[in-house]
């Protein structure tokens, strides 16, 4: 195979201090996003707490006009109400989107999680819900199958006959309206080995913690502007806003 | 007699346990952080040092082998499944992993850490390959997590393949992140010892070298 260019020492050389540069810039981490965002890091060239949080925007987010408008909003409503970040706000998720396998096909599906304080000292990060079940026919949890009315009679014995026989149906009998823990079944397929978590593909975080906004980070890598975790989408929300969209985060 | 050593024995044993289980649950000085973040990074230095001598074909075989074994050994579980107890329950863990990544897919590539550490010292048909630790920059908080600690460290990693000729046959860049555990052993008679191993590799992004 040909070489693509001779290598010279100097050109190694400015390569390897331009991606030092590069290194010392990028928000590495959701940590030094939190320390930056909180004012406790800065970027190497800024100075004030406003300069940084703009700088964790992402550049698709500070243009047109008025976009960038309300990215500077969102900017002032964290200074003005001395918002902190922190991965154990209640509003604070991730959203892992994975790879499922069930029954020899893969499937997408998104899992919830958030992080606790199970004791004073440990911190940890647990399942809080997940979606893609239903959208993916893994269960069917919206139609109903009718158990016969005389079946009391029998003494129920058709219970044998209908679910045991159609166990593809078996969320069908239940009571209408009847809320189905998606998590739990999610979690019985795994514990099973009927389903088996083969990649996480991509993950999002959603935080509400700042009064009147949504905001997403996520990890982009546009080496030539900003890279590293940064804030890719800003909605404005209310608080009955927030609530509705974090339920529906957390289920189908 | 006899009974009041065997008590004295026990005793000590008792004691022993509790100051184990005590070392275990205790929170860290932000002097201790410190020091063990500086640790942290030694350790992911000695990684990245070790991994360029695999490739490093001016060194001999036998050296290059035994860089391979001294990696494996900075790992938990030295790149083999292992279980931990957590809350009164064996935990099974698979072995380490390695996630790598190249400009020419689109998809990142997870492979065991003792593969990936010999299919380098075994170099395929390439020439000659060079991979290099820009800098171990940072070092994430140090968490709590059941009986140990954990941390993330992040280092940038430059990549090339040469042609006999001397010239890039293909080079690139990839922020890489480490997750690294911290457990704390007592050692009676003296002070406690931290102990620092290195787990799966996440490659986090990689650009072309330019």
């Amino acid at each position: 195979m040909c070489s693509l260019f001779p290598a010279s020492a100097q050109v190694m050389t400015s390569a390897k201090n331009r991606m030092k540069e590069i290194m010392i810039r990028d928000v590495k981490s959701l940590d030094e996003f939190g320390a930056r965002f909180n004012g406790e890091e800065s970027h190497v060239d800024l100075d004030s707490l406003i300069a940084n949080l703009v700088e964790l925007c992402d550049v698709s987010i500070d243009s047109p006009e008025s976009l960038k408008n309300q990215m500077l909003s969102f900017c002032d409503s964290i200074i003005n109400n001395n918002v902190k970040f922190t991965l154990l706000s209640p509003n604070f998720y991730a959203d892992a989107e994975c790879l499922v396998s069930y029954k020899d096909k893969v499937y997408n599906v998104n899992i919830v999680l958030q992080q606790e304080h199970p004791s004073e000292s440990d911190i940890r990060w647990a399942l809080k819900g997940i979606r893609g079940l239903v959208k993916n026919n893994i269960i069917t949890i919206d139609k109903y199958l009718d158990i016969t009315p005389v079946d009391h009679e029998l003494r129920f014995m058709s219970l044998t006959d209908v679910i045991n026989e159609n166990p593809q149906y078996s969320f069908r009998y239940r009571i209408q309206n009847t809320p189905v823990d998606q998590l739990s079944v999610f979690l019985t397929f795994i514990q099973e080995k009927l389903m088996k978590i083969e990649s996480v593909e991509n993950v999002k975080f959603y935080c509400g913690d700042v009064p009147g906004y949504i905001y997403v980070i996520e990890e982009k890598g546009n080496r030539t502007k900003k890279s590293g975790w940064t804030i890719t989408e800003i909605v404005s929300a209310s608080d009955e806003d927030k609530a509705l969209f974090f339920q529906n985060l957390t289920k189908e | 007699m006899n009974k009041s050593i065997f008590y004295l024995i026990f005793s000590l044993l008792l004691l022993n346990i509790s100051f184990s289980s005590q070392a275990q649950t205790s929170t860290l000085d932000e002097e201790t952080r410190t020091a063990l973040k500086n640790r942290v990074k030694t350790k992911v230095e000695d990684f990245t040092g070790l991994l360029g001598d695999i490739v490093n074909q001016k060194l001999s075989q036998k050296t290059r082998l035994e860089c391979v074994n001294t990696a494996k050994a900075l790992f938990i579980g030295q790149c083999l499944p292992y279980k931990v107890e957590e809350n009164g329950v064996m935990v099974n863990h698979r072995a380490v992993f390695m996630q790598t990544s190249s400009v020419n897919r689109s998809t990142k590539n997870s492979q065991l850490m003792s593969k990936y550490l010999m299919r380098q010292y075994e170099m395929g048909n390439y020439y000659q390959i060079s991979i290099e630790a820009i800098d171990a920059i940072r070092v994430d908080n140090i968490y709590k997590v059941g009986d140990h600690y954990e941390c993330m460290a992040y280092w940038g990693q430059r990549y090339v393949r040469y042609s006999k000729d001397g010239g890039i046959q293909y080079g690139d860049f990839t922020k890489k992140g480490i997750r690294c555990y911290i457990t704390a052993v007592d050692v009676p008679g003296s002070e406690r010892i931290f102990e620092i191993s290195l787990g799966d590799v996440y490659a986090l992004e990689t650009s072309l070298l330019r």
